[in-house]
């Protein structure tokens, strides 16, 4: 089961990439952070948040939103 | 409106919309036909339909001629001149069924064309039910009131004449119903013996009771003998053809919509009583040739009167039969109707989901190719973007570079496999798998 980090990390991205491809990025990511969905915590976002700012907001073509997403990300 | 609107509106449709118009327009043939099966069903029914409803008419009409004809042989034998007694029980069959045959002509009369209306347009305004109870009205006044044996004929050719007239509109009922040309072998043949063969019949036992009478109380002539012998000729002739009509009844039964489980046991049991009684008629008929003192008037008239009855009898039971047939053929016609209707409704209905199947596994690798191509679209502007900013930075961040590559390489795996998972639809497996090969070698070298 998906923890609550996992859940709201990908709340957050959905808003800005469609939502299949926002799972699609993530799990490859988490992947490569030697993570899961159901293991990942706060913790473990904060640590990669550069990471996952920086592979989802390949996906935001609107630079505004793009800085957006990072700054929320850096935030969470 | 331009050359090119149509093929505008058509390309704006979905994949699915068009897979849609392409099953509708083959489902309209289907519903065509369907509807040209149930069109087809519709008139047939409405003739059987309007068969029965003849058949319901001639029921009391020929009551109503078998209590004339009861009525007439009681006046021939009538010896005391006021016959009004004997009469009683024939002339209450008659009003009564009069009655019915009235009623019932309410209700069916605008279909087989016996109301006044009808019979006027057809010019045979004398066998309306008015003019049939005006002509009955009289023949009862003037029942009581015989007291000569002028006046006695002057009644018996009252009661042949409106014998005549039901007898008519016997034979009416049936060419305006359509029972004459009933289209089923097994009951042309029963409408053969109801509508035709039997009121004749009803006529020869009248007539041979009344010639019989005159021979047996020694008013008879040469000419009486010889018209007994013609008409015994014509009765036994017809005992015959009802026979064999019976016979092809029998035998076509099965073979048009099934077979009636009363058909043969009823109407043999009842034609066997009938030929056992014209048998036993005809049998008397011919010793008054050899020796006229022989029979009495009474036994003559009583012998007429069973046959009148075995053959009243007989008629009933082939009238009820021809509407167990005529039931059984509009029930048959309705259930072919509706399975044309069902099963047309299954063919549209099977079509549309195979249809549905077939569009979803068209669009689902459409769908997933374009899922891949919006984002992959954004995903590849923005890595120009990075990696143009990238080339102009003092200090190029390594880890960057290699989550745009990574997304770069997931993105193409993905394009790829939704470009095979296409190729196998548009052009089946086999060029799906050279497409494959050529990638593999592509990447290979």
């Amino acid at each position: 089961m998906p923890s609550p980090a996992y859940n709201s990390l990908l709340n957050l991205v959905s808003v800005y990439v469609d939502s299949k491809k926002a799972v699609e990025v993530l799990t490859r990511q988490l992947t490569a952070c030697s993570l899961t969905a159901d293991t990942i915590g706060p913790a473990d976002i904060k640590a990669n948040a550069t990471r996952f700012a920086t592979s989802f907001s390949l996906y935001v073509a609107d630079s505004g939103k793009r800085d957006e997403l990072k700054t929320k990300l850096a935030a969470l | 409106m331009t050359p090119e609107s149509p093929s505008v509106d058509t390309n704006r449709s979905s994949v699915s919309t068009k897979i849609f118009l392409i099953v509708a327009i083959f489902s309209l043939p289907i519903g065509v036909l369907a509807y040209l099966l149930a069109a087809n069903y519709t008139p047939q029914i409405a003739s059987a339909q309007l068969e029965l409803a003849g058949n319901s008419l001639q029921k009391p009409l020929m009551r109503m001629l078998y209590g004339l004809s009861s009525s007439k042989n009681i006046l021939e034998g009538c010896d005391s001149g006021n016959c009004a007694t004997e009469l009683s029980t024939p002339a209450t069959v008659v009003s009564s069924n009069l009655e019915t045959a009235s009623a019932l002509n309410v209700q069916v009369g605008s279909d087989l064309n016996t109301s006044n209306e009808g019979l006027a347009k057809k010019n045979r305004k004398d066998l309306s039910f008015d003019s049939l109870q005006s002509d009955w009205k009289a023949l009862q006044a003037n029942s009581s009131k015989v007291s000569t044996p002028a006046e006695r004929a002057e009644l018996i050719a009252g009661y042949d004449r409106l014998a005549t007239k039901v007898k008519q509109l016997v034979s009416y009922t049936g060419d305006s119903s359509s029972l004459i040309l009933d289209p089923d072998l097994d009951s042309y043949y029963l409408v053969d013996v109801t509508l035709l063969a039997m009121p004749e019949t009803v006529s020869h036992v009248a007539n041979t009771a009344a010639i019989g009478n005159r021979i047996v109380t020694g008013a008879g002539s040469a000419v009486d003998q010889a018209m007994l012998s013609n008409e015994s000729g014509l009765l036994e002739a017809s005992i015959n053809r009802i026979a064999a009509s019976n016979g092809t009844t029998f035998d076509a039964d099965a073979a048009n919509h099934g077979l009636s489980p009363t058909l043969q046991p009823k109407l043999s049991a009842a034609l066997q009583t009938y030929r056992a009684a014209v048998t036993n008629y005809l049998s008397t008929l011919k010793s008054l040739g050899v020796n006229p003192t022989q029979t009495s008037a009474a036994t003559l008239a009583a012998q007429a009167a069973g046959v009148q009855k075995a053959s009243l009898d007989y008629w009933e039971t082939g009238a009820n039969e021809l509407d167990t047939l005529l039931n059984m053929r509009v029930s048959d016609f309705e259930s072919g109707r509706i399975q044309a209707l069902g099963f047309s409704a299954l063919a549209v209905v099977l079509a549309t989901i195979v249809a549905f199947l077939i569009g979803r596994s068209i669009t689902k690798p459409l769908q997933e190719l374009v899922r891949n191509l919006g984002p992959g679209a954004t995903l590849l502007g923005v890595s120009v973007e990075r990696i143009a900013e990238a080339s102009q930075s003092q200090t190029p961040s390594p880890e960057e570079s290699q989550i745009i590559c990574e997304e770069l390489n997931a993105h193409a795996e993905n394009m790829r496999k939704a470009v095979l998972e296409l190729a196998r639809h548009v052009e089946g497996s086999a060029a799906a798998s050279r497409l494959a090969n050529q990638d593999a070698g592509q990447a290979h070298s």
